[in-house]
């Protein structure tokens, strides 16, 4: 007989980055939905759960966290199993940020979102309670956690001040 | 000859090293220069051409002498600085360039071949270059790179400030202290922020000047031994940090990207030295930099010492050595004398002193020469960031014009010569900053005492005394008679001046040397300074590790290569994993003891002739909506998609405005109003973007919308007769039967609560089907095909046994049988040409004259009269007339077929339909073969096995 269908990551996708300062884990969201035809102002995140985060004029990216429902409209296209989403969190999240992307930090306020470049490959940027999210498509996840992996390791002698 | 008292040395801590095998000590507080000063090493390099012995000229980052190979703890620094490296304990440091040692170089002799190596002898004797140049470059050169490769990561910073300080000497500190309140980083290339505070004690109102420092840096982010090296655009500055404790497996070079909005450039000035006859002897320094170790780590390098200056600021380093208990002669070019000779074998023994037209000498016995012969401010950042430059005769040196909105400068740059006036200079630069971003602060300027005026400096370039060697640039040999040969040449542009004599072309990029250099070319041309101008200056400022640009990409972080949801269960079944266009792929999955062309064509046969599994998650999946999508991507595609029906596909290619086709792929209509493009998994993006900027930039009233879903989805291919038993078995609520889903056509579905879609399209020939599911459900899938494919007989088959397959069909790769030149009639595709009504893309440049040659190269197949002979791709054909070879076009695709069990090939050939049936000559690294051309289809030109 065979298995059931069941999900599943790569192991080195599977993100378990904790040193002092910094963790990285790799979360799986209910639902991500990519939405044309809605618009709200450029860059922002909007809502908590689920979140609306501007990916462009007339298009936005709903994240749900809890429901899985998709958001009304036209032109709905399922991105749940297409992106990775890292949740990083710690005092030196500043660094780590400063080592994989040139945005001004003060651009991630609480409330914003950007896309950019980070360890060099296009991501999605969003604060979320004390984290920070990072989509990243899912073919790119093993790079960016093994650049996460590596990045800590830089953060050796840390103290939070 | 380390006085017993002073300096900020740490004399309980002392420090072992070697240099060129000797054991010496230095202190805590020391630089690898000045411990060798300290301990009387006179000679610490050969120089670059004429391996003459060389000595420490400066004290910092325009040092072009002491280039030395540092090794300590692991790390190897071939071409190190020596003014610049802090002295470690167990540091083994060695001279280069020279053999077996600086002191006793064999390769010494070449200068007395001087005459013959004049300026630009390389470009008149060498001039088969390629014949000589790795012996010339073996005993050129610096440093030599180890073997070793690099292991460690170097970590890259970016950060954001309201503004950026450039330099840490009393300018740059006056301008942190009153830009208080905005975010500062001041940079600086010493480990201790102070500048010339650290040299010369002074009080700054009313406080010992180095606790005022300290102070006045104390809100600003500080990077110590860090130098500015570029100035780009929109206030980018690119920064090198070098850290004595970075974190195990990192370098201690750090790449910083600072984006500033405003600058302040307090870079202060380099002493020039004075041109005259032997100028290049070991124990010829700069004034300013003898003072530097004098007062910095106590080191006096010599007893009986001769001053030769052309300005004032000599006059501090007198004072200096006098109170550190050494005879001083000063020789003040003012007074209308100068150096005009020295001697000494291994270092100086005495200096010639007269006035400058030679006509009288005195020889005076001497150690030890200080030189001045002006400043040259460092305006090299000013200058990259776009700063004009203004040469300013009474100070004989290029000076910053007016700064750009944004941009400041303070300090020595501008030519002021004493504390007080870099003091103002810098606060009144950063209070400026401050109020520019709306801060204003009352806070009094510094306060300090203010010296007398300073006497006019007096400017000499060369001396006119025939049969003397006046060194211009030190670090690569350039004389004044150099620079006048090249005049005299005909090689009036600075820059040209620069290539040919290579003046300022070392490491040290002629920052001792420029001003000289071309001043004497303006004498040499009869021009004024001003006329001839400077170089360029170009990032960097100094030399970067080129490992420090690199960061961490190395090893699994090189490239960001993307993964199939499967990586894991293609490695674990002995997948051959390549890189395909950014995608981490199996080219075929080899099994133990098979060559990787065995596997290959066990795996195509075994797809043909009864079940294969490819993992085809790459492949693009765009989807299209809107009421307008079909009216929009009729325009795009060469194809007519206006007249799919829902649930079907049709082949499709995209061309570039010049009609060369840019991707082929299927495409899906879902549903009236909703399409699924699939682009070949390389050219996702680009086909995206396309279609992007087509909608935004020519029909944005076209109501259509585009996501790119290529990542959600995992999508396999089952080829071969028995594919729709396996898929049947797969247990979805589709309807498989030929009737429902015939070849070209596409279906939605559930399979266990999964969504799913099947597309029956084929890329083998066979009768295939395309299954996508969601990517988390990949692995899953992907075990369960295999399960239940095993009675079947079912091998996963890699690109490469893909590749074999569709070849075999004379399906086309784009990229691979196409080119920058290809349009869809050469693959002998011109049916849309023909019958497609409406308007797309390229299609004017399919109705040129050249688009309608008859001659053009067009695909078709090759068979190789011999049979067991693959023939290489990018072999040519050639046709010989009269005598001479001409090319008739190429070979794109070639590989062993295995329906036909002999080598098959794809090429473009000039005519090539019309040739069908003929013998062309193959030709290839000079091997000859022969083939010939028939249609680009091996296997089933009728395409009965897609359907049956």
């Amino acid at each position: 007989m065979v298995d059931a269908l069941t999900p599943h990551w790569p192991a080195d996708a599977i993100c378990t980055v904790s040193v002092t300062g910094f963790s990285a884990t790799l979360i799986t969201p209910t639902a991500i939905h990519m939405l044309s035809g809605r618009d709200q102002p450029a860059n922002t995140a909007r809502g908590d759960d689920p979140v609306s985060l501007w990916l462009s004029p007339g298009r936005v990216l709903v994240v749900g966290f809890t429901d899985a429902t998709p958001p009304a409209g036209n032109f709905v296209s399922d991105l749940t199993h297409g992106q990775a989403v890292f949740r990083l969190t710690g005092a030196a999240l500043a660094d780590i940020l400063a080592m994989g992307t040139s945005l001004d930090p003060a651009l991630l306020a609480p409330g914003h979102c950007a896309q950019t470049l980070f360890a060099g490959v296009k991501t999605l940027l969003y604060r979320h309670g004390e984290a920070l999210h990072l989509h990243v498509d899912r073919p790119l996840a093993a790079f960016v956690a093994a650049w996460l992996a590596q990045a800590a390791t830089a953060l050796e002698g840390f103290s939070p001040s | 000859m380390r006085l017993p008292n002073g300096g900020r040395i740490d004399r309980d801590k002392p420090l072992r090293f070697t240099w060129d095998g000797r054991a010496l000590t230095g202190f805590a507080g020391d630089s690898i220069a000045s411990a060798l000063l300290a301990n009387g090493i006179k000679i610490v390099a050969r120089s670059f051409k004429y391996h003459r012995p060389r000595g420490i000229w400066g004290a910092g980052v325009d040092e072009p002498n002491a280039v030395v190979d540092v090794r300590w703890q692991g790390q190897h620094d071939p071409n190190a600085r020596a003014t610049l490296v802090p002295l470690r304990d167990g540091m083994v440091v060695r001279g280069v360039n020279a053999f077996p040692s600086v002191a006793r170089d064999l390769y010494g002799g070449i200068d007395f071949f001087q005459r013959f190596l004049p300026a630009g002898f390389y470009y008149k004797t060498f001039m088969n270059w390629h014949r000589y140049e790795p012996r010339i470059r073996a005993m050129a050169g610096l440093g030599r790179v180890g073997e070793a490769t690099e292991t460690r990561a170097f970590e890259t910073r970016h950060a954001h400030c309201d503004l950026l300080i450039v330099g840490a000497g009393p300018a740059g500190l006056a301008a942190a202290r009153a830009a208080a309140g905005l975010s500062v980083i001041v940079a600086d290339d010493q480990v201790l922020p102070g500048g010339n505070l650290l040299t010369d004690a002074t009080e700054i109102d009313g406080r010992d000047g180095l606790a005022w420092a300290a102070d006045a840096v104390a809100g600003a982010q500080r990077l110590a031994r860090t130098t500015v090296f570029g100035a780009y655009d929109d206030g980018t500055y690119g920064l090198i940090e070098l850290r004595n404790d970075a974190p195990a497996g990192w370098g201690e070079a750090r790449l910083w990207v600072i984006r500033a909005k405003q600058v302040i450039f307090a870079t202060g000035s380099i002493e020039r030295p004075l041109v005259f006859p032997d100028n290049d002897r070991p124990g010829i320094m700069s004034a300013d930099a003898m003072r530097r170790y004098l007062r910095g780590q106590a080191v006096l390098p010599g007893r009986n010492i001769v001053v030769a200056t052309n300005n004032d600021s000599a006059f501090a380093t007198v004072q200096a050595l006098r109170e550190a208990g050494a005879a001083v002669r000063v020789v003040d070019l003012r007074d209308g004398v100068m150096p005009l000779g020295t001697g000494g074998r291994g270092g100086l023994r005495w200096v010639d002193i007269g006035p400058p037209d030679g006509s009288r000498r005195e020889r005076v016995p001497a150690d030890l020469l200080a030189v001045s012969g002006g400043w040259s401010p460092s305006v090299h950042l000013f200058s990259q960031s776009g700063g004009a430059l203004q040469w300013d005769v009474t100070l004989a040196a290029f000076l910053p014009g007016a700064p750009a909105a944004g941009q400041y400068v303070a300090g020595s740059i501008t030519g002021a010569a004493d504390l007080a006036t870099c003091l103002a200079q810098g606060h009144a630069a950063g209070l400026a900053a401050a109020a520019a971003l709306g801060r204003s602060a009352a806070l009094a300027a510094p306060h300090t005492a203010s010296t007398a005026p300073a006497t006019p400096m007096r400017p000499i370039w060369r001396l006119d005394l025939p049969g003397t060697r006046q060194w211009v640039d030190l670090q690569n040999d350039v004389t004044a008679k150099d620079v006048a040969l090249a005049a005299s040449e005909g090689y009036r542009s600075v820059e040209h001046l620069k290539r040919y004599t290579t003046l300022g072309m070392a490491t040290d990029q002629g920052k001792t040397s420029n001003v000289n250099g071309l001043a004497i070319l303006a004498e040499a041309t009869g021009r004024g300074i001003d006329d001839v101008g400077t170089t360029k200056f170009r990032p960097p400022f100094t030399p970067i590790p080129l490992a420090a640009l690199a960061g961490s990409r190395f090893g699994k972080l090189m490239a960001p290569l993307r993964q199939l949801p499967v990586h894991d269960d293609h490695v674990a079944a002995g997948a051959d994993v390549r890189d395909y266009g950014g995608w981490a792929r199996p080219a075929c999955y080899p099994q133990i003891g098979e060559s990787i062309a065995a596997a290959i064509a066990r795996e195509a046969a075994n797809a043909r002739f009864r079940i294969g599994l490819f993992d085809g998650s790459s492949l693009g999946k765009i989807e299209v909506y809107g009421p307008d999508a079909a009216a929009f991507l009729n325009l795009m595609y060469y194809n007519e998609v206006a007249n799919l029906r829902p649930g079907r596909l049709r082949y499709c290619l995209l061309l570039r405005e010049t009609g060369v086709v840019f991707d082929d792929g299927v495409v899906a209509r879902l549903a009236p109003d909703r399409y699924l493009l699939s682009p070949s998994s390389s050219h996702t993006v680009g086909v995206l973007t396309m279609l992007e900027a087509w909608h935004q930039t020519e029909y944005p009233a076209m109501q259509v919308a585009f996501h790119d879903t290529t990542a959600a989805w995992a999508t396999f291919a089952v080829s071969g007769p028995d594919s729709r038993k396996l898929l049947e078995a797969l247990g979805t609520d589709l309807d498989l039967s030929d009737q429902a889903l015939p070849h070209m056509a596409l279906a939605s579905g559930r399979m266990q609560g999964i969504a799913c879609r099947i597309a029956r399209v084929s890329f083998t020939g066979e009768r295939s089907y395309e299954i996508s599911v969601p990517a988390s459900y990949a692995r899953a899938l992907w075990r369960r095909l295999l399960t239940l494919g095993t009675p079947l007989g079912i091998m996963p088959y890699g690109i490469e046994s893909l590749s074999v397959l569709r070849a075999e069909k004379g399906y086309i790769l784009i990229g691979t049988d196409t080119d920058g030149m290809t349009l869809p009639v050469d693959l002998g595709l011109e049916g849309p040409l023909r019958t497609k009504k409406v308007d797309f893309v390229g299609k004017r440049s399919l109705l040129t004259p050249d688009a309608l040659r008859p001659d053009r190269r067009q695909m078709v197949g090759l068979l190789p009269e011999d049979g067991a002979l693959v023939p290489a791709v990018g072999a040519h054909a050639v046709e010989t007339r009269n005598g001479k070879h001409r090319s008739l076009g190429w070979i794109t695709t070639a590989c062993t077929s295995p329906m036909l069990r002999r080598s098959i090939a794809l090429a473009m050939i000039e005519g090539g339909r019309a040739r069908i049936g003929e013998t062309v000559e193959l030709f290839h690294l000079d091997e000859r073969s022969r083939a010939t051309i028939c249609a680009p289809i091996f296997h089933d030109p009728a395409g009965e096995r897609l359907h049956g």
